[in-house]
């Protein structure tokens, strides 16, 4: 534990001698003023690149500025910071002169959204796991990942498979049956999707009496149970 | 000052394209176009993020580490 404070504070420490040899040497970029600003937006929109250059980099400190507020959100300074520079990048490239406002304020807007869009995103992405999210390790210390603990029934993906196998077998069988018989059979035990009906029910359809489907009925059943006999 | 024609995002060599220069760091028109796009869900974010971190963590020419910035903006409160 002396070990984790001794690198916090020599981390402190040299932070703080970057920062005061920065500022000694007076090369952090300064803000543009408005005069600045509106010289170098215009020599951009004349397509002098370089523009573009100074615009964004002269505008990093806003960056660090708007970070301020998002002390003890628990996210890393150098990530908003970069995420920053993202908004800055863009507020750049879409800014319309044309508009009354500054760069500046419009650029704040970018940077601050950017940051907030990434904290949303990451909120969302808390309530989400990766199947390769690692979970721990097995006996022989191989790594396990959640998908590797996730299955789905393995009878229930062979039952599901026979139940079709049944079923197109059952269909050719029935299709060596007369077309009468298939329709009763289809229609009695309400085959590929068709509604069950009542023997009556079918008698009125095929416009012929009640005793006479049942007897088809009947005929239909001995023949497809001869044709699974005689396969087995 | 740019520290060189290879980009700090793609690590591409990009010799005599236009770009960006921020601070001595290049970035190539490609990936300048990309950042100016890219949404925060796209799974190339983080590689843009932590491709722009040199910009702020380089020595020299370049601008102080994202902690050293932090404490600068402490110091000015």
């Amino acid at each position: 534990m002396p070990g984790f404070w001794t690198l916090a504070v020599a981390s402190m420490i040299h932070g703080i001698i970057l920062l005061v040899s920065y500022v000694a040497q007076n090369s952090f970029p300064k803000p543009l003023t408005e005069e600045e600003e509106q010289y170098y937006l215009e020599k951009l929109a004349e397509g002098d690149e370089k523009a573009r250059d100074i615009l964004i980099e002269r505008n990093l400190r806003l960056v660090a500025h708007i970070i301020k507020k998002f002390e003890g959100s628990g996210d890393d300074f150098d990530d908003l910071i970069s995420i920053g520079t993202i908004g800055l990048i863009k507020a750049v490239n879409t800014f319309n002169n044309n508009k009354s406002s500054r760069l500046a304020t419009y650029a704040s807007k970018c940077i601050e959204n950017e940051i907030l869009m990434y904290m949303r995103s990451k909120k969302k992405m808390r309530a989400e796991m990766s199947l390769y999210e690692p979970i721990g390790t097995d006996k022989e210390g191989n790594e396990i990942h959640f998908m590797d603990v996730l299955s789905t029934d393995a009878e229930a993906v062979s039952e599901m498979v026979s139940r079709i196998m049944d079923k197109e077998q059952l269909w050719r069988k029935l299709k060596k049956l007369t077309p009468q018989e298939r329709k009763v059979l289809v229609l009695r035990f309400g085959l590929r999707g068709k509604e069950r009906k009542t023997q009556k029910e079918i008698a009125k359809k095929l416009g012929i009496s009640r005793s006479y489907v049942s007897r088809i009925e009947k005929r239909a059943i001995d023949r497809l149970s001869e044709q699974f006999l005689a396969e087995a | 000052m740019v520290t060189g024609s290879t980009c700090i995002i793609c690590e591409t060599a990009r010799a005599g394209e236009n770009g960006l220069v921020v601070c001595g760091n290049y970035i190539c028109p490609l990936c300048e176009e990309k950042i100016t796009k890219v949404s925060v869900s796209d799974p190339a974010y983080e590689c843009y993020t932590s491709g722009l971190k040199k910009i702020w963590r380089c020595t020299g020419n370049c601008l102080p580490s994202g902690d050293s910035i932090f404490l600068a903006s402490l110091a000015r409160r």
